[in-house]
C-alpha cells in the first residue's frame, strides 16, 4: 500500500466519506511521529505525551474538514499540537497549586522517574537545562538542536522572524552552556 | 554532499561557535517508547475516533453541555450582579436572550472543558450572540463546587465588565 501521499491527496481523500478514515488513518502514520517528538520534548513523560498526542489527532479528525490550506497542514497539526502541551502544563500548574519556577522541579522529577528515558547523567542535565528555559525558548532550542530545522522553516511554523528565532535559539544555547558547565 | 547534511553541519559549527561544552555532548535521542507503541497508535486513535464518530460524541457532549451548563450560570450570576449593582437602568451592552449556547460548548471543546478561566468566560459572554439559556442555570452547591475546582474568582469577572 502507498503510504506516501502528499498531504494534498490525503486531504482530497478526507474530503470523501469513503475514503476519510483510511485517509485519516494514513496521515497519522505519516505524521505522528513528529508530532510525538515534539510533544514529548514539551512535557517530557511518555504517558503524558501520549494522552496529549490522542487527544491531539481527535482535535484534527474534528476540525481537517474546516481547514483550509493557507496554512501548510502540518503547520497547522503543529500549532495544535503545542496548544495542547501549554494547555496540560497550564492545568498541572494550576492542579498542584506550583509556581512557574517549581514546575521545572517537577518536570524533572518526573523525568528521572520516567522508564522511557535513557539518557545519561550528562543527558539528564542537558534535559534540566532544557526545563529551564522558557516554553517558547525551549520549543525553539529542540526544533533546531534535535530536529536541525532550519530557521526559514521555523518561521513560518513558529510565526516569528528568522532574526528573533536565531537571537532565541543563541540565547538558549548560551543559557545550557552555562548551566551544564559551570552552574 | 546533500542538503541535509549540509544543514547538519550548520547546526553543528553554530552550536561550537556559540555553546563549545553544548556542541560535545552527543545530541542522540534520550528518550524512549514502549515496543510498538508507533505501530499500535493508529489503531488506538482510530478506536477513540470510532467512539467520537461524530465531531461530538453523546458521552462528550452530555458533558460539555453539563460544564456549559455550569459555566452558562456563572457568567448570567456575574451579569446580574453587574445589572443590580451598577447599571439602574441595565442599560449595557449585553442581552441574555441573544446568547448562543452551541458557541460556548465550542469554544469550551476547543480550549478544554476543564481550562475555562475568567478571562474566556468573559469573552464568551460578550461574544455571544444567540439564544437564551436561562433555563440552564444548575443548583448553587454545583456553581459553587465549579468555582472552586477551576479557581475561578467572581469577582474577577465582574470587575472586568465594569471596566
Amino acid at each position: 500500500m502507498k503510504e506516501d501521499y502528499s498531504d494534498e491527496e490525503l486531504l482530497k481523500q478526507f474530503e470523501n466519506e469513503g475514503t476519510r478514515p483510511k485517509a485519516f488513518n494514513l496521515l497519522v502514520i505519516k505524521y505522528q511521529k513528529r508530532l510525538y517528538w515534539h510533544i514529548r520534548k514539551m512535557v517530557l513523560n511518555h504517558d503524558d505525551a501520549d494522552d496529549i498526542l490522542q487527544n491531539v489527532w481527535i482535535k484534527i479528525w474534528n476540525g481537517l474538514s474546516k481547514f483550509r490550506s493557507d496554512a501548510g497542514l502540518y503547520t497547522w497539526m503543529y500549532r495544535i499540537a503545542s496548544n495542547e502541551c501549554l494547555t496540560f502544563l497550564n492545568k498541572k500548574k494550576k492542579k498542584l497549586l506550583v509556581p512557574l519556577a517549581d514546575m521545572e522541579n517537577l518536570l524533572s522529577q518526573s523525568l528521572e522517574a520516567d522508564s522511557y528515558f535513557s539518557g545519561d547523567e550528562i543527558q539528564l542535565k542537558l534535559q534540566k537545562a532544557v526545563l529551564s528555559l522558557p516554553e517558547k525558548q525551549r520549543i525553539v532550542f529542540n526544533l533546531r538542536y534535535y530536529d536541525e530545522m532550519k530557521y526559514e522553516e521555523m518561521s513560518g511554523l513558529l510565526l516569528t522572524s528568522v532574526g528573533a528565532l536565531k537571537a532565541s535559539y543563541h540565547h538558549a544555547a548560551k543559557k545550557i552552556e552555562k548551566f551544564i558547565s559551570g552552574d | 554532499m546533500n542538503t541535509n547534511n549540509e544543514n547538519s553541519n550548520e547546526v553543528r559549527k553554530e552550536l561550537e561557535d556559540i555553546a563549545p561544552s553544548l556542541s560535545k555532548i552527543d545530541r542522540a535521542n534520550p528518550f524512549e517508547v514502549p515496543d510498538n507503541y508507533f505501530d499500535n497508535l493508529p489503531g488506538v486513535v482510530s478506536d477513540r475516533i470510532n467512539g467520537h464518530s461524530t465531531p461530538h460524541s453523546s458521552t462528550v457532549r452530555a458533558l460539555v453541555i453539563r460544564w456549559t451548563a455550569v459555566a452558562a450560570s456563572i457568567i448570567l450570576i456575574a451579569v446580574l450582579t453587574f445589572v443590580l449593582t451598577n447599571s439602574p437602568e441595565g442599560n449595557i451592552n449585553l442581552d441574555l436572550a441573544q446568547l448562543d449556547l452551541d458557541e460556548i460548548e465550542e469554544v469550551l471543546m476547543d480550549q478544554g472543558i476543564y481550562a475555562v478561566e475568567e478571562e474566556e468566560l468573559i469573552d464568551m459572554l460578550l461574544d455571544s450572540d444567540e439564544e437564551s439559556f436561562l433555563e440552564e442555570i444548575n443548583d448553587l452547591d454545583e456553581i459553587i463546587d465549579y468555582l472552586i475546582d477551576n479557581n475561578i474568582d467572581l469577582t474577577t469577572i465582574v470587575e472586568e465588565l465594569e471596566s
